[in-house]
């Protein structure tokens, strides 16, 4: 996590081991997880419509397993924090991460969310500047706004954080996974 | 977490402790938001609720104040464009408009022709995927998950189009001072076109899937009506305004650019200013938007895309003005005051969806929670553009 | 267009601007004390509130008004010059409701309290802010009529009709 806001207390971050704790069981595991990731719904500004974008037609993150969006923190598992994180909202976000039950992922989808965005001037008082200062991010998408494709493959790449490997093609490198 | 910080989580915070007031008996302090399903952006309305139905409603702004007006200030003038992408990002065009006018106005810039024509179409363009975007998001408010689909297939061929002449597909900076930042391709011209007929092919499917629906029909017809008396008091404008039989559209009223050539209609509701009337204007001005698209295609002027003079440092006179566009929300208004340096003395920019929101309390006292929801949806809010 | 209830109000200046450069057909300077008058004479003529917006100067807070109309579209600008050591205007939400918001973010931004506003709470800024972020440092406020010169409707034009493209 990056050093902390002042005057925004950042979350509890420390997630507890899993009950049943072997090697093979959680690697088995982790692949049903990577392969049906439940966003929750945390669309803030702009950045929201291409997450919405995403779940349509014809980017359909529903190939991938995550189109389930949930609205209730305690039944998502990814957090895509899509858009500016404002001082006043900063305690909800931090809030609702806590809330999110382990095993939990964030995903900082945006310019804003990675760092401020282009709201970052001297004097600025009204933003957090990065959402990581609050909660700690595992995959970080940059745009203003990202092309839906770019929501696609901070996916896969938290998915290969959780799995270890990518399951889909890399745009270079032809049909070879 | 320590007692005095569970505590004070308790008795909530400074916004549900300043409704407190008053008699709150059997009553339940709620609050919708700043993390809710729908998309409408981070807004949060404090509910008092008896049982189902609201008894005071206090909706609480700025989660998603972006420091705009300050930015104005420190940026200059055209360091500034950006921004005016992301205050509404749905109709970002038409903020982009907003400012350049008022620039262009206060400078004495003039815009080419050629110009003036793209901006009318891309404008035009952008507006019609804003109503998608609101008509998807609006249903699936109400719960109907197939509709958005239809919308953001159509605003994708949209997109793809708006790319090929912007380079963005959501928060566009293309206008410049004096034009627009690239010229269109023959491409561009007839995607669009051919784009248009085909959406005048799917604009009665839309009606025969959605607004034919009996369902959308009890959840929309005589939810919220605004009455001329309370639209005039909180100064509402747009499609919120028109669906109470008023024909104000600034287009019409401040013909600004190039809209007094085109022939298009103001669609205006015709029953008591409820929630379907905003709904059928909505989609009416869609199919409006493609009559200006297609007239403003087919007469487009040769000619450069930036004025000749348009100057490449702007030096900026003192004084002040005022410029209003007509947004995809209602009237979007720049007053800019400039005191002859490099930055603008003051931005101020005026959005409609502030004013729209702020009849909001008032109209939905003694009204169900679930019929709450129908009317924010109907209203039509982008909260960036009322946080600012 | 009839103004005439502009002329029958009670202002400080009155001056007929010209519409193409500054977008507004009149511009009334009032004392604090005239805005009630002011906004309920704009009510009855058919006005509706625009916007308000407050401008940071040497002089003082220079509290902008702006009221257009729906069937004879003209905006109409309204001015209230208060000191900064006492930044005070009557409020007009009893009049305009859409007002009440409009005040309270100004008074979140720059501090200018609006007498007799039912819940002057902060609307944009966090309650515990504790500064208003758009007012300025002495050295970098303007002076009035550095900023504020309305140009003047040019007299040897004759009366336009309304609806003339800007």
């Amino acid at each position: 996590m990056a050093p902390p806001d002042q005057g925004v207390v950042p979350a509890v971050a420390e997630q507890d081991p899993p009950l049943i704790n072997l090697e093979l069981s959680n690697k088995f595991l982790d692949v049903c997880r990577a392969m049906s990731i439940w966003p929750l719904t945390f669309g803030l500004a702009c950045c929201a419509i291409e997450m919405m974008a995403v779940g349509m037609a014809r980017f359909d993150i529903s190939r991938f397993g995550a189109e389930v969006f949930r609205p209730s923190p305690r039944q998502a598992d990814l957090m895509i924090v899509a858009g500016t994180v404002s001082r006043k909202l900063a305690p909800a976000v931090v809030r609702l991460y806590e809330q999110m039950p382990a095993p939990k992922w964030v995903m900082a989808l945006g310019n804003c969310a990675i760092s401020g965005g282009p709201f970052c001037f001297e004097g600025q008082y009204g933003i957090i500047e990065g959402v990581d200062k609050i909660i700690p991010v595992d995959v970080y998408v940059p745009g203003c706004p990202p092309r839906p494709e770019g929501l696609l493959e901070g996916l896969f790449k938290l998915q290969e954080k959780i799995t270890g490997r990518r399951w889909w093609p890399h745009p270079d490198k032809g049909l070879k996974v | 977490m320590n007692p005095e910080q569970a505590f004070r989580n308790l008795a909530g915070d400074f916004y549900t402790r300043s409704l407190q007031p008053g008699p709150t008996e059997n009553t339940l302090i709620l609050n919708m938001g700043p993390q809710h399903p729908s998309t409408h952006g981070v807004l949060r309305i404090v509910l008092e609720l008896d049982g189902e139905y609201i008894l005071r409603a206090d909706p609480v702004l700025g989660y998603i104040h972006r420091m705009h007006e300050k930015m104005g200030e420190v940026k200059t003038f055209a360091q500034y464009l950006p921004n005016m992408g992301r205050v509404d990002y749905l109709h970002a065009l038409a903020w982009n408009w907003a400012y350049v006018g008022a620039v262009e106005k206060l400078c004495g810039v003039e815009v080419s022709e050629r110009a003036e024509y793209l901006r009318v179409v891309t404008s035009e363009m952008n507006r019609i995927s804003s109503h998608f975007v609101w008509w998807g998001a609006y249903l699936l408010d109400l719960g109907a998950f197939t509709p958005i689909m239809y919308a953001f297939d159509d605003r994708e061929w949209l997109l793809d189009l708006l790319q090929i002449v912007t380079g963005s597909r959501l928060t566009y900076c293309y206008f410049r001072f004096g034009g627009v930042s690239d010229d269109v391709t023959p491409e561009f011209v007839e995607g669009t076109l051919k784009w248009c007929e085909h959406m005048r092919e799917r604009l009665p499917m839309y009606k025969a899937l959605v607004t034919d629906n009996v369902i959308l029909r009890n959840r929309c017809e005589e939810i919220g009506p605004i009455d001329l008396d309370m639209a005039r008091r909180y100064g509402a404008t747009g499609p919120v305004l028109r669906g109470s039989g008023v024909a104000y559209d600034v287009r019409r009223a401040e013909p600004y650019s190039v809209y007094d050539r085109f022939q298009f209609e103001i669609p205006v509701g015709t029953g008591a200013g409820d929630a379907m009337d905003r709904y059928l204007v909505r989609l009416a001005e869609i199919e409006q938007s493609l009559n200006i698209i297609e007239q403003a295609l087919k007469t487009l002027p040769e000619g450069p895309h930036m004025h000749e003079k348009a100057p490449k440092r702007l030096k900026a006179p003192k004084g002040e003005t005022y410029f209003a566009v007509e947004g995809a929300r209602g009237k979007i208004g720049v007053h800019l005051l400039s005191d002859g340096g490099k930055n603008p003395y003051r931005v101020k920019l005026r959005a409609p969806g502030f004013s729209n929101l702020s009849l909001f309390a008032e109209l939905v006292r003694g009204v169900l929670l679930a019929d709450a929801v129908s009317i924010l949806g109907s209203l039509d809010m982008v909260i960036p553009e009322i946080d600012r | 267009m009839s103004f005439t209830w502009i002329e029958k109000l009670e202002a400080e200046k009155k001056t007929e601007t010209d519409y193409r450069k500054s977008g507004s057909r009149w511009e009334v300077v009032v004392k604090p004390e005239q805005v009630e008058a002011a906004a309920r004479a704009a009510w009855d003529a058919g006005y509706f509130i625009e916007d308000i917006s407050v401008v940071d100067l040497q002089e003082g807070f220079l509290v902008v008004y702006h009221f257009d109309h729906w069937q004879s579209p003209g905006r109409v600008t309204f001015k209230v010059l208060v000191p900064h050591e006492k930044p005070e205007v009557p409020t007009i939400s009893h009049i305009h409701s859409g007002a009440n918001w409009h005040e309270r973010e100004s008074f979140d931004f720059f501090g200018v309290v609006f007498t007799g506003h039912p819940d002057l709470k902060p609307l944009l800024l966090p309650d515990d802010l504790g500064f208003h972020p758009l007012l300025k440092k002495p050295e970098e406020r303007a002076s009035l009529d550095a900023i504020a010169n309305v140009p003047e409707k040019p007299q040897e034009k004759p009366q336009e009709a309304s609806g003339q493209a800007p």
